[in-house]
């Protein structure tokens, strides 16, 4: 079920009035009809898939119950793996099978040997990246004796199944989440109407924003081989505000979600094209899951203090690694790689963080200078992420740099100038929770005012349902 | 909560009044699918001959120029999910039914039912031309709601061209399309590109649909009733840059069909050779004049 369709539309308001009225009187009975109704929200798109949930959910639970019986390092240690080895096993079997088939093959035909296997056509379930993300960073955590496992069954299926992030995140942390699903929820008014604003605003950014991209994106991306320079060019901005508004906008409607139900979710992403290097980028693009990678990659390998050699070696994994889970194909590699080279130059040359923004009105000339600067660099990198394979990567930016990118584009510029008009919403609001956390106008006219454009922009220009594109991952 | 739920309410008062009225619009305004349906229905002891088919058929085939009483009950991207489906509903309330054509596109056998783009259509199906159509599911709210099956922009548009024209019915009485020569592109090689990759879905699987054929050829023998299979005219550019592997299989699939079945006929008119440049609109449909070109000889072949 997608969050932008009449299906959700229907659905949330009415587990909504169920779980605040007839199921509010019991906490445990309020958790089981928040897992009925997580299962429900996923078997729209395949029921058969629920499986490898439900096995992922037991075998993790199983593992915590043990993690919290014994003290015996190397029985810790193989429980650890159990885990490690179910979950990472899923998305071995699921995801990377027959990337993994493929270039195994691939290497051998480059020393003249021809191997003939054949690859699985294998479905990739929806949201298998995240949920098996989550669930590790729970047993994780109990073996490094973080937090305590839990006895609450309902509490942890609910947990692992949470319907507002279970397809594309934010990816929770044991930590953070598990103890929401043990305390009784109360309705707070404050917190349901920022949800509804988080609503609104992530409709509007994946319905109008990204969805409207998505149409000139998907034409450019198809022509590139006739498409002129500047077209190009400003087909990859495109993709990097599709991309954004989907994810992102993704990220609200869930947050915005289970802030109607009480629950608070990690804040997944703050204003990324604001950002003036790529460290700062990566504070602020899908945090929740570069925080993953940092707590249980980065620093386990020895993080930033460490040679330099050993620095080099440690964020390209991670960005690899990251890469790798975006997709089972090189681009994605190269997309993660293009993302380490320059975290890295950051760390070795650039010492002293980038100056905050101040309160003033404009950004400063040096500002304005790095943020152009490093969202060009983004989305030359996006154009890896978005193409099919590494050669018509490097065809289309070889094409943008061409005489032809000093033509005059072939795009809707209004188009540009609408980005830029939501580029400037997102100065205005930069040090606000979301771009649609308007609570602090006092004029009320002028707050329903804006909620009514949002609203008109939703039915009047929005772009053709596209689907999520982080579903994929 | 009560001050909450209160609020909700009153901001969406306008929405749902604007869903009320656009509702109200699609159910009382006279559109293609319920024109078609009314007056096929109205012409039930007469036709003689039935076009199926997407927008090549519907602006392509004008049963004005037939000898025998034609009905073209083709529409803008019909695939042939709902040509079954409007064949199985009508083949027997029509007893002097003798030929049905069915055009088949460089897509049609190879397009996935339930395309993103289109699946507005088959609730319009189901409402207004009275179908039963099975891959609209119990649970889904739109098949109680026309409003919401479409995007919200696409409905105001329509109402937009109703103010305008005081109708948005786009077909005669016999089914033919109406359409605005104005808009004849004049660059027909740029537009070949443009829609030979659009129209480029990358498969050659062609099984769910040929077997939609051969239920139409079943029902068809049933009562007699001959089934011609044909391609239409479309430009030269865009007839060359289409997959030719994809192109053959086509053609042999046809040919099959011809074979294997009795009272099956299939004709590639894509490259005949007698239409020109004006007969084009753009990279595949026909403008008036390809359509009387077309309807004419078409006619002479059924009455072969």
């Amino acid at each position: 079920m997608l969050f932008n369709t009449v299906d959700f539309a229907i659905f949330f308001p009415t587990v909504l009035l169920l779980y605040w009225t007839v199921f509010k009187k019991s906490l445990s009975l309020q958790n089981f009809f928040l897992v009925v109704v997580s299962y429900i929200f996923y078997a729209f798109w395949d029921w058969r898939f629920l499986s490898l949930i439900f096995l992922s959910t037991i075998v993790d639970y199983s593992v915590g119950l043990w993690l919290g019986k014994t003290q015996n390092l190397t029985k810790r240690k193989l429980l650890l793996g159990i885990s490690l080895v179910f979950n990472l096993g899923l998305l071995m079997t699921f995801k990377y099978f027959n990337f993994f088939v493929e270039t195994f093959v691939d290497a051998f035909a480059l020393f003249g040997t021809s191997l003939k296997v054949t690859s699985w056509n294998i479905l990739l379930p929806v949201g298998i990246s995240f949920y098996t993300f989550q669930t590790m960073s729970y047993t994780i955590d109990l073996y490094r004796k973080r937090i305590e496992p839990t006895k609450d069954i309902v509490a942890f299926f609910a947990f692992v199944s949470f319907f507002p992030q279970l397809v594309a995140g934010p990816i929770e942390r044991a930590s953070h989440l598990l103890p929401q699903f043990k305390v009784k929820r109360t309705f707070n008014y404050n917190a349901s109407v920022d949800g509804l604003r988080l609503i609104l605003g992530g409709l509007f950014k994946k319905m109008v924003i990204a969805d409207n991209c998505a149409l000139l994106v998907n034409n450019i991306f198809a022509n590139y081989e006739v498409a002129s320079g500047s077209t190009l060019f400003f087909g990859a901005v495109f993709f990097a505000f599709q991309i954004y508004g989907d994810f992102s906008g993704y990220s609200d409607i869930a947050i915005g979600t289970a802030r109607l139900m009480g629950f608070d979710l990690m804040k997944n992403f703050n204003y990324p094209y604001l950002s003036q290097n790529f460290s700062e980028f990566w504070r602020r693009w899908h945090i929740s899951l570069s925080t993953w990678f940092r707590d249980y990659v980065y620093i386990p390998l020895g993080g930033s203090r460490v040679s330099k050699g050993r620095l080099v070696f440690n964020v390209f994994v991670v960005f690899i690694v990251s890469g790798l889970w975006h997709g089972a194909n090189l681009t994605f590699v190269f997309w993660g790689f293009i993302h380490g080279l320059f975290v890295l130059l950051v760390l070795l040359f650039f010492k002293k963080e980038a100056p905050l923004f101040s309160e003033r009105m404009l950004p400063t000339f040096g500002q304005l200078i790095r943020i152009g600067a490093t969202f060009f660099v983004v989305v030359i990198a996006w154009i890896f992420f978005r193409s099919e394979t590494i050669s018509m990567a490097f065809q289309y930016i070889g094409r943008i740099f061409s005489p032809s990118l000093f033509s005059k584009p072939e795009i809707p510029m209004s188009g540009v100038l609408y980005l830029f008009l939501f580029m400037v919403f997102e100065w205005i609001q930069r040090s606000r929770e979301h771009i649609l956390d308007i609570g602090y106008l006092k004029n009320k006219w002028l707050r329903y005012g804006i909620y009514y454009c949002v609203v008109f922009a939703l039915f009047y220009y929005a772009g053709d349902l596209q689907p999520f594109i982080y579903f994929q991952f | 909560m009560k001050n909450f739920y209160k609020k909700i309410l009153l901001f969406l008062v306008p929405v749902l009044l604007v869903w009320l009225a656009t509702e109200v619009f699609y159910r009382s305004v006279e559109n293609n699918y319920t024109y078609k349906t009314e007056r096929i229905i109205s012409e039930y002891n007469e036709i003689e001959t039935l076009v199926f088919g997407d927008s090549h058929a519907f602006f392509g085939i004008n049963p004005k120029y037939f000898s025998s009483k034609t009905f073209n009950i083709a529409n803008v991207s019909q695939s042939l999910y709902f040509d079954e489906l409007l064949l199985k509903k009508h083949i027997d309330s029509l007893p002097k039914l003798k030929t049905i054509v069915i055009n088949i596109s460089y897509f049609t056998l190879s397009v996935v039912d339930d395309s993103t783009e289109d699946r507005w259509r088959k609730y319009f199906y189901q409402q207004q031309m009275e179908l039963d159509v099975p891959s609209i599911s119990i649970f889904d709210p739109r098949q109680y709601s026309l409003a919401l099956s479409r995007r919200f922009y696409q409905s105001a548009e329509l109402f937009k061209e109703y103010l305008k024209n005081g109708t948005i019915v786009s077909s005669y009485k016999d089914g033919f399309g109406m359409q605005d020569e104005s808009n004849i592109v004049a660059d027909k090689v740029a537009i070949s590109k443009l829609i030979s990759k659009k129209h480029e879905d990358n498969s050659l699987d062609f099984e769910v649909n040929t077997e939609k054929i051969k239920e139409m050829i079943n029902s068809c023998n049933k009562r007699g009733v001959e089934v011609i299979l044909i391609e239409m005219p479309v430009y030269k550019t865009y007839y060359d840059l289409l997959n030719s592997q994809k192109k053959q299989k086509i053609n042999a699939t046809l040919l099959n069909l011809e074979r294997k079945n009795k009272g099956v006929r299939f004709y590639d008119f894509s490259q005949e050779l007698n239409f020109v440049d004006e007969d084009l609109r753009d990279a595949d449909h026909l403008t008036n004049q390809g359509a009387v070109k077309f309807s004419k000889l078409l006619n002479g072949i059924i009455e072969q």
